[in-house]
């Protein structure tokens, strides 16, 4: 887990003025979905392509 | 009365649509006062749309089954001239254009009748709503409806209107429907266009439809698909027949029955009435198969990440107007502000990974069937709830066995399939292969054909 990330750490570093209970809601939501995520993604081949692409032509060639 | 029981009132002419509509105007205005399940109620334009289709019937004009049928869609749904707030303080204008499903509806000749209330800014489960009310449970109005797309469900299950649109992020169609004991129906991402339907987390986002049973589900479905390059994700796939035919058994289909995830941590009234729903699909002519799915729990995490990631940037305008947004949606938008874009990126990556993993099961099965939500309508103000052996968030237990679906982009259908002990509904979920809605309405005409639902007597018996 190297990348594991310190949410509390993050939201101070995005400017987030909460009180302590508003932070322990938004880290606890966000440290819930991190011990299934954090491996997955750390795993993930380089040649993995994300779900969403750009496309030359924006409409129409599906 | 059903909606194609309407409709065939309204073709013979025993029934006018100006009387049918000017009746449920009536029952919204006694009832909207406590059920809080519409924000706008279009009174005037119904019944002029309603004369409107009387008259065009005296001229031999049938634009099909939704012809002078009253329906409504949430509040995310723009309609020309009205107000559109998708719950929110944050969101208020006149829409200048109908968003695409309403044209539609309207072409199909739809008596719209108002937009329904919802989970503010369609971020959330409950519809407990802090600017519009909290839409009450038709079955109980101490409970929840679910959401986002509460209203929709709730005025359908107190038969405020014959049909609703609703859109579904992350499960908004089917835990509502679970809940409230109607139909709900997400199609396959791409099929019903989102133009004019105020975003939340655009690849995830579907329009769908809520409704008494699966057939009037499907007269609605049909009349919304079709091709629209205003919207991006718009699908050219080619339109099929949707409408379940009679007199169809279930020999040779392969019904998955994945109980690894889907069937742990269940209230045992669910688990039970899930079981017996499959076990009449087994005795209807299925064949029943276990299956072993790729890891849904981690489907669910890629899911919250995308939807935290997107919806924060979608709704980045208003997030510092923190006053005027409920606390649930605040702190689910300062958590998608944490998120660094390497973990969107991320996710999106598993997703499609997943995704490939996945479409390996239509080879195995036709149809999976899994409970809709693992527990029946929760207390409103209750932020955790008790299934089996431990309390858990609300809003986990809510999307735990739906939300996988919105990241695959799959179609899926709730319909009811019994009461709890406590008289509350149960929701059976019906999962298929991209773009095979056909499939999955057509099983599930079957099944309410065979007895899978709630006794009319019983729905019959709702508060309201």
């Amino acid at each position: 887990m190297k990348t594991q990330r310190d949410w509390a750490a993050l939201a101070k570093a995005n400017g987030l003025t909460v009180t302590g209970r508003e932070l322990d809601r938004l880290v606890g939501g966000l440290q819930a979905v991190e011990d299934v995520f954090r491996p997955l993604a750390d795993a993930l081949p380089p040649s993995q392509m994300p779900a969403v692409s750009f496309r030359a032509i924006p409409e129409g060639d599906e | 009365m059903t909606l194609r029981e309407a409709a065939v009132a309204l073709q013979e002419r025993q029934l006018s649509s100006a009387d049918l509509t000017k009746s449920l105007i009536d029952r919204i205005d006694n009832m909207n006062l406590s059920l809080h399940a519409f924000i706008t109620v279009l009174p005037q334009a119904a019944m002029d749309r309603a004369k409107l289709s009387d008259l065009e019937r005296k001229d031999h004009v049938d634009r099909g089954p939704l012809h002078g049928i009253p329906v409504a869609v949430k509040d995310a749904f723009d309609i020309r001239g009205v107000r559109t707030t998708a719950g929110s303080k944050v969101i208020d204008y006149v829409a200048t254009e109908d968003a695409a499903a309403v044209q539609a509806l309207e072409a199909a000749g739809a008596v719209i009748m108002g937009k329904l209330n919802q989970h503010e800014l369609s971020y959330g489960i409950t519809s407990n709503n802090p600017h519009f009310g909290a839409v009450r449970n038709p079955w109980d109005s101490e409970r929840i409806p679910g959401g986002s797309s509460g209203g929709s469900a709730a005025a359908v299950a107190a038969d405020l209107v014959f049909a609703t649109l609703g859109t579904d992020t992350g499960g908004s169609i089917r835990i509502p429907a679970s809940y409230c004991g109607v139909v709900g129906l997400k199609p396959t991402f791409g099929r019903i266009s989102r133009f004019g339907v105020l975003p939340l987390a655009p690849s995830l986002d579907h329009v769908g439809v809520l409704a008494r049973n699966v057939r009037d589900t499907a007269a609605v479905f049909k009349a919304l698909v079709s091709y629209d390059p205003r919207d991006p994700s718009s699908s050219r796939h080619p339109v099929v027949a949707y409408t379940p035919q009679d007199n169809v058994t279930l020999q040779g289909l392969r019904l998955g029955f994945p109980e690894k995830f889907f069937f742990e941590r269940l209230d045992p009234d669910v688990d039970s009435a899930v079981r017996g729903a499959i076990a009449r699909a087994e005795a209807l002519g299925a064949e029943i198969k276990p299956v072993r799915l790729p890891d849904i729990q981690a489907i669910n995490a890629i899911g919250y990440i995308i939807l935290l990631s997107e919806a924060a940037a979608i709704l980045e305008p208003h997030i510092e107007d923190r006053k005027r947004l409920g606390a649930d949606v605040l702190s689910l938008l300062d958590q998608g502000r944490c998120l660094p874009a390497v973990d969107y990126v991320n996710a999106q990556r598993l997703r499609r990974k997943l995704q490939l993993e996945f479409a390996k099961v239509w080879d195995e099965v036709d149809c999976l069937m899994t409970p809709t939500t693992p527990n029946t309508a929760p207390r409103i103000g209750d932020e955790l709830v008790r299934v089996r052996d431990g309390e858990q968030d609300v809003r986990v237990v809510a999307t735990r066995l739906v939300r996988a679906f919105n990241v695959l982009g799959l179609p899926a259908l709730s319909m009811p399939c019994g009461l709890s002990s406590q008289g509350l509904p149960i929701g059976l979920q019906l999962v298929a292969a991209p773009f095979q809605e056909s499939a999955l309405l057509q099983l599930g005409a079957i099944l309410e054909d065979g007895g899978i639902g709630i006794p009319p007597s019983f729905a019959q018996n709702l508060l309201w």
